[in-house]
């Protein structure tokens, strides 16, 4: 049977999610960005994700092993490369693999040759990849103090003041619960600060991660009302496409088709070109499908 | 490739992956072919790890979900 080539040729590695999961699953999930159930790649015993896309049949599964194998002899040949174009080519390569340690060290080496506020932000995102908290804060604190006008300082504000809440490491529903709370306490703190410094566009933000959260423990009417507040603050900043985006949520959990189809229609139409826009169509031709269903 | 830009993961936080979202109305999830063959599964990662590296082999890792039940 195809299957036992599997077995013969590979060392099959089953992880269990669910209300089961371990801190073990847990801590590769976050790691690895495995965003849902199943999740199927190709990896070596260094941790690098060898072929991301990995199909659901016997098949689709052989024809990636077999291509892994591929991918590895030519990675090889990668690291070996000594001029710049090589050296930039091996280190987008150890991005895509995920291999968020050998990253973070080449980020490292930029942070002692050429810092700038864009690569202590790449480090602590490394850092967070790969679940090194301490360093991730360490590389925040740094930042805020060498950076006073970086256009991240609110995000690194935001992740500082909720990081040791991370709800990607809850590994229960009660505990999950608990760092929610945690979370919106810290960010109602933070949010506090910035008004006192008078900092509009930084409250839209820290308006927006309360409203994600208040969304994701089911008070939509709740997290609206923090989306609107940062719209009110800063309605063309940066957080605005995303308080649209969670206003079209909001309207969706409602069944609000029409209400959700019209933010998503004014994010298209006024923040075009931001990363929120890329689902909105998506999102629009859903919301027409519930009404087209609702009428028949 | 994962986005290990702070800043759109803190903005973005849970609005991409949110239950109650018109941009995730589609997704389906079906069984895929692994959970009823006969391959030899090493539980958990560590443990797949060490045998990979003792078998000098590439690993399949297959990360699903406890059926509730």
């Amino acid at each position: 049977m195809k299957s036992g080539e599997i077995s013969e040729k590979f060392v099959a590695v089953r992880l269990t999610g669910g209300d089961d999961i371990t801190p073990e699953v847990k801590e590769f999930m976050s790691r690895y960005g495995v965003r849902g159930y199943p999740t199927l790649y190709v990896m070596n015993a260094a941790g690098h994700v060898v072929v991301p896309k990995v199909g659901r049949t016997v098949d689709a599964m052989l024809a990636a092993l077999a291509e892994g194998g591929t991918a590895e002899t030519k990675f090889a040949e990668l690291a070996a490369k000594t001029d710049p174009a090589g050296k930039k080519e091996y280190r987008d390569g150890l991005k895509g693999r995920m291999a968020w340690d050998d990253v973070a060290s080449l980020i490292e080496a930029d942070v002692k040759t050429a810092p700038s506020a864009e690569v202590y932000g790449e480090l602590a995102g490394t850092y967070a990849a790969c679940g090194r908290t301490a360093d991730e804060r360490a590389t925040l604190e740094k930042a805020l103090k060498l950076y006073k006008d970086a256009k991240d300082r609110t995000a690194w504000r935001i992740r500082l003041a909720t990081m040791d809440h991370d709800l990607g490491k809850a590994t229960s529903r009660e505990e999950a619960d608990q760092f929610v709370a945690a979370s919106t306490k810290a960010l109602e703190d933070l949010l506090a600060k910035m008004a006192k410094e008078k900092d509009s566009a930084g409250s839209a933000e820290v308006n927006v991660a309360l409203g994600s959260i208040l969304q994701r423990m089911g008070k939509a009417d709740d997290a609206e009302k923090r989306f609107d507040a940062a719209l009110a603050a800063d309605p063309k900043g940066r957080a605005a496409p995303a308080s649209l985006m969670g206003k079209a949520n909001c309207a969706w959990s409602r069944k609000d088709w029409a209400g959700c189809k019209a933010q998503l229609e004014k994010l298209l139409a006024e923040f075009k070109d931001s990363e929120e826009a890329k689902n909105a169509p998506r999102g629009v031709e859903n919301c027409d499908k519930k009404m087209a269903s609702e009428k028949k | 490739m994962k986005n290990v830009s702070l800043a759109a993961t803190v903005l973005a936080l849970a609005l991409g992956s949110v239950s109650a979202s018109p941009v995730r109305a589609d997704d389906v999830k079906t069984e895929p072919a692994a959970e009823k063959s006969k391959i030899q599964w090493v539980e958990g990662w560590a443990a797949g790890r060490a045998a990979a590296a003792k078998a000098g082999k590439l690993m399949l890792v297959y990360v699903h979900r406890t059926n509730p039940g």
